[in-house]
Order: structure tokens, then sequence, then C-alpha cells
């Protein structure tokens, strides 16, 4: 009880130091936490990209690749696959459903999806999410539009706006769909995933957007189809980018993995989305281990901070230790106030630490999640949390025998007469 | 008389150093005297001091307090011996900064249960008795009223420390120069102070001083050159011509 009083009563005698010792400490907890947060956020959100989906099929190239194109909109395909193998896979006794997308257009800058009303119906993220609304509903006619939250805020669309597509995924396009004008009927609530920059045509709507072209190049002028006549004609879509399996068993995941796989009549690949999202993350996890060096480092030089302020103090403290001895304290005792203060400057480190973080994602939660899709994770504290605290209090514990035993030294060579 | 303390062929010499810096056949002081060490600086007062307070343990002889041989006790018991015998008054600095006068007077008997106990069979609380101890001292409340013991005077502050070391009414008080840092008239009355606390409690004092001046008020005047048989430091420069 006397060994607490005193050593709280001498920080509070040091108050500038011990509140720089604190909120150093306080600094780098939250640092650690909180990087701790946006790290297993960031992993979160993107592994919950998509969910609820066990095959992802395309032409047969790196799965990696598969998964940027199909999942991420990010890169292109290098080919498409039929239609029928899509159909056929669709078919499948073993599958409960398949969504098909189309890619390979965009629209100012966003990517354009083809797919069919399933989209809607079935596609996942975030564990258990499905695609809501905002406002309106999904395509029905030919020239319908569903477009994401991102692009519906950043171009400040509303629904029955009529907008044009693009050939091609680039920026700047220079071959525009203009003669085929779209109108928006459905507006997507925020997701957090590349669905927020998704523009969702259906099918169809692919096919008559290229039904004129020829080898990939624009209508010769004179042979463009007016949008009239495309809607009378036939629009069966001729091929998907790839597609998204959901089996009616998992168990049989592998098998009909292996069957994609081995069909013979076109070059397939089906990847376990889960497994290669895993993969991508452990590519692109250099950041991730980037920033906990760099929070491990603030927490190293913030602990021999602590360190250096208090073996600073101890020449002046050596009288005070002479005192102690000389009412009685035994030896041990000095080298005991040095590791509760340590402790108390470590246990209000960290609390200070810990409420900051919490009081800032409070706070800046709902911006950083909404602004930057930012998934966060829930307000209570991770298994890791428990991990990085308890290493802070351990590691400062450590440290803090190297200020006490050099007062316990100076303490036994002075006796109870320190020298002026 | 009873003997209170007792040093008999006690050799020290700090680590390091060849030559003892205390050699002394022996030493003794009655219970309730009030005995005066005088001898010049470096020439070993504080480090007998040390060795009877128990922190230091000589290389040779016998240190006994109340018939106990501090030496056959280990580090610990005589951590407790001194807390609970004795009590200590230095030349400066002697007050936790960080405690309030009441708060430091009071500390040792965190420190010894004896002190407490002795205290509490006569007082209500430990703060009646510093508060007592303070009044006695004349350091009345008024003064130390929002002030922190590093903002009172030098001489007020001896006087808290000598407050310190009369509670729980110890046998032994050690001082060691208490009044080096005090000028001549505050030095009188807080002597004649000090005189009246031991002398109500039947309080042991060894009072350290390299000030001859002061001897002449206490029971016995003891030169440390003439109980010490080891060379003092400065003496052997000068043998070595240094
Ligand atoms: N803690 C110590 N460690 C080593 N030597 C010491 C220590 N304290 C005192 N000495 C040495 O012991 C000698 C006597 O010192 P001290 O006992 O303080 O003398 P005094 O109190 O009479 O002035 C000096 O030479 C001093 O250098
Ligand atoms: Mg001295």
């Amino acid at each position: 009880m006397t060994l607490i009083q005193i050593a709280r009563k001498s920080l509070l005698n040091r108050k500038a130091t011990t509140f720089l010792t604190v909120l150093s400490i306080a600094f780098s907890v939250s640092l650690l936490l909180g990087i701790e947060r946006v790290r297993s956020g960031a992993r979160k959100s993107f592994e919950s990209t998509v969910s609820g989906v066990d095959l992802i099929v395309g032409a047969r190239s790196g799965p990696v690749n598969l998964l940027l194109y199909s999942v991420f909109r990010i890169g292109n395909a290098t080919n498409n696959i039929s239609h029928q193998s899509f159909e056929e896979f669709r078919k499948h006794e073993k599958v409960k459903w398949a969504i098909p997308i189309s890619l390979g257009d965009s629209h100012k800058g966003f990517r354009v999806i083809g797919t069919n009303q399933n989209y809607f119906l079935r596609y996942k993220y975030a564990g258990d999410q499905k695609l809501t609304f905002k406002k309106g509903k999904p395509f029905k006619e030919l020239f319908d539009v569903v477009v994401g939250a991102d692009v519906s805020e950043k171009l400040q669309y509303k629904v029955s706006d009529k907008i044009t597509l693009s050939h091609g995924s680039g920026d700047v396009s220079f071959q525009d769909h203009a003669d085929k004008p779209f109108t928006i009927v459905g507006i997507l609530n925020r997701t957090g995933t590349p669905v927020d920059k998704s523009v969702h045509i259906s099918l169809e709507a692919i096919k008559a957007l290229h039904v004129d072209w020829q080898d990939g190049a624009p209508p010769r002028p004179g042979k463009e189809i007016s949008p009239e006549r495309t809607l009378k004609m036939d629009l069966k879509p001729s091929d998907v980018t790839a597609f998204f399996v959901k089996l009616s068993s998992r168990i049989s995941v592998f098998n009909v993995q292996r069957e994609i796989n081995g069909y013979e009549a076109e070059a397939l690949m089906a990847i376990l989305p889960g497994v290669t999202l895993r993969d991508l993350w452990e590519t692109i996890g250099i950041v991730e281990k980037a920033l906990l060096i760099v929070s491990i480092f603030v927490f190293v030089v913030s602990i021999v901070g602590m360190v250096i302020s208090l073996l600073s103090t101890l020449s002046e403290r050596r009288r005070e230790m002479a005192i102690l001895r000389s009412i009685g304290a035994k030896k041990r005792f000095v080298f005991s106030v040095l590791i509760i203060e340590t402790c108390i400057l470590t246990v209000s480190g960290i609390l200070i630490g810990i409420s900051t973080l919490y009081l800032g994602l409070v706070l800046f939660r709902p911006i950083l999640e909404s602004k930057m899709g930012l998934t966060l994770g829930l307000l209570s504290p991770t298994f890791n949390d428990f991990v990085y605290v308890g290493s802070i209090f351990i590691g400062s514990l450590l440290a803090s025998v190297i200020p006490a035993w050099r007062a316990y030294k100076n303490s036994l060579a002075d006796g109870l007469i320190v020298k002026s | 008389m009873e003997t209170l303390l007792r040093i008999s062929n006690l050799k020290f010499g700090w680590p390091g150093s060849e030559t003892p810096l205390l050699d002394i056949d022996s030493f003794e002081v009655k219970l309730k005297e009030r005995v005066f060490l005088q001898g010049p600086s470096g020439s070993g007062k504080s480090t007998l001091l040390n060795l009877i307070g128990g922190v230091l343990i000589p290389q040779e002889g016998r240190i006994e307090c109340l018939k106990v041989d501090l030496a056959k006790l280990d580090s610990e018991a005589r951590d407790r011996f001194r807390g609970n015998h004795m009590g200590f008054i230095f030349q400066m600095f002697n007050l936790l900064p960080y405690f309030s006068a009441i708060e430091n007077v009071t500390l040792p008997c965190k420190f010894s249960k004896k002190k407490s106990e002795r205290v509490l069979g006569q007082n209500s609380s430990l703060e009646d008795e510093a508060n007592r101890l303070l009044f006695e001292l004349k350091i009345s409340p008024k003064v130390l009223k929002g002030k922190t013991v590093t903002q009172l005077s030098v001489g007020q502050q001896q006087r808290v420390a000598t407050a310190r070391a009369l509670m729980g009414r110890p046998e032994l008080i050690i001082a060691d120069e208490p009044t080096s840092a005090l000028d001549a008239n505050i030095r009188n009355s807080f002597l004649k102070l000090l005189f009246e606390e031991c002398k109500k409690f039947g309080t042991t004092l060894i009072f350290v001083s390299h000030d001859q001046s002061l001897g002449e008020k206490f029971d016995r005047v003891v030169s440390l050159k003439d109980i010490n048989k080891a060379v003092p430091p400065d003496q052997q420069e000068e043998e070595f011509g240094l």
C-alpha cells in the first residue's frame, strides 16, 4: 500500500516527464491497436468481398487473375468462355445456382458488369449480406441499368437518368456506345465491396451493345443497328467472362472443381474463392507487415523513452531512496518502487491509449466505413488486442528492470547518507 | 547505567580501499545518553553511522544495539531493526518532497509495526501524534498550510525531520550533521528543542558534527580519532607526500 502510494506520489511529483511518458505509451498503444483494427478490418472486408460462392469459373489463366477480374474488377480476362459452357454447368446436378458475369465495357471509369437477375438475388458479401436497393429495382428491360453506390454518388445519378456506356475499360474511351443509351432503374446500397463501383446490365444488353460490331471493331458507317431494331433481334448471349457457382452441397466442391478443370469442350478453370483470396492477401500482406513493424518501432521507442526518463531522474532521487532506507525500507523496496512506477506508467498509458482508440473508433467509424469502404469490425476487443496489450505490459515491465536495478545499486552504494 | 550501543573490535574498510577506514576497539553509548561524535570531514563519521544503522556490516568485530548483534541478523532483519528502534536526521533534504509534512512524519510508522503500535497505544491516530510532535517542535499548522515541504525554510524542514525521527519513540536517534545547514541562532534553538524531546522520551542521541563548538551542550564528547586506530584518509595522503 505504502509502496504504491510512494510510487504514485513520486510520479506525480515529476508531472511533466510522467505526463510525456504516459502520453508516448498511450500513443503507441493506440497506434498498435488501431493498426491491428485497420489491418484485421481490411482483411475482413477483403475476404468478405464475395461470400456464399463455392467456385468461380473462368477461362484458364492464373487463379489470382481470375479472382481479380471477376470479384475485384481489376485487370482483364485473357479469354471469354462460351455461354454454352456456362449453361452446361448451371444445369449440372450438383450446382444449386450460377451467376454469369460479362466484362469489357465501362462507364466513366466504372466497370460494366453484364449479368442476370440471379446476381441481385444470390450475390452475397460480408458473410450473409445480400445486395439491397437504395432506390429502384433490378433491371428488366434491355436498356435498363443498375448502378452501385459509388457510381451514383460520384456521378450524382438518380433513378431514370440516362447514361451511355463506352467500349473497353479505360478511363478515357474513344469508342462509345453512344447510339444505345441506358436508363437507370436501380441504385444499390453501399456494400464496401467492388459492387459499389459497378454498373450492372443484363447479358442481353452486353450482346446488344455489340450486335453491330465485328471482330471487336465498331460498326462501319451505315452498318449501325438502332436500339429499336436491336430490341426485336434475338440477343442470346454467346459468351460470358466468368461465373460464380453455388453447389447444393459443399462436400462436392473438389469433385466439381476437378470436373470443370478437366472439361473437354473448353479450357476452363475453377477456383475456390476463399483459398485464392487468402493467397492474394498474403501477397499484398507486405503492407500489413510494414504497418505492424512501424507500430512495433513506435512502441519500442516509447519504452526506451520511459526507461531513459526514469534513469535520468535516478540521480536526483538517491536522497529519496536513502530516506526510505533510513526509516526501515528494505533493499528490495527501492527496486520495487521503480517497478511499480513503471507499472503505473504503463497501465495508465494502456488505459488512455485504449480509451482514445475506442473514442476515435466510435467517432470516426461511420466515416471510415462509408467513405473508405473500410470495415473496422466490431468494437469488442479481439484476441490479438489482448496479445498486444499483454506484450506491451510485459515488455515495459522487463525494460523497467534496468532503472530498478540501477536505483537498487545506487542505494546500496549510498547507504543512508548521500553525498551532496 | 544500561548500555544501548556497544561496539567492539570493529574493523571496516570500503570495498576497493586497502587500509580500513575504521578500526575501533571499543565504543559504548549508555541508554538515554547524549553523545557528541566529532571529527573532521572525511574521517568516517557517516560511515560509522551507516554501520550502526545496519546498512553496512563490519568486516570484523561486533556492533550490539539493545543487546542485539547486528551482524548476526540478515539484511531484512537489520532493516526491520533500524525501522523499529532508530530515527535518523540528516544534514539536508531530509523530507520526501511529494509528501506533506504530516505524511513525512507519520511515514516511519508505515515501515515499522512497532513504532505504529507505540504511537497508537497513546494516541487515537498517527496524525494526532505527528501534529503533537510538530507543535512541540514549534511548527504550527498555520506554517504548514498551503505549503509543500520544499517550500519550508531549512530550519523548519530540519524540525519536521526531527519530528519524523522522534515518531514512534525509537530508542536511538542518530543525527548526522543536522545543524550544518542552519544559521548560528537557529542552530541553538534547534538543539534546545531536540534535547527537550529526547529528554522527555528518554531517547538516546548520537549527534555527529565537525563543529566542535556544539560539544559542550552534550553529556559526552567523543572525538573519532580518539577511538579510531585507523589512519584517516587525508593523513595517509600526507604520509605519502601527496
Ligand atoms: N558510499 C561510499 N562508498 C565508498 N567510499 C565511501 C562512501 N562513503 C564514504 N566513503 C569514503 O569513506 C571516507 C569517510 O567518509 P564519511 O564517512 O562520509 O566521512 P565523514 O562523514 O566523517 O565526513 C571518505 O574517504 C569517503 O571517500
Ligand atoms: Mg558525513
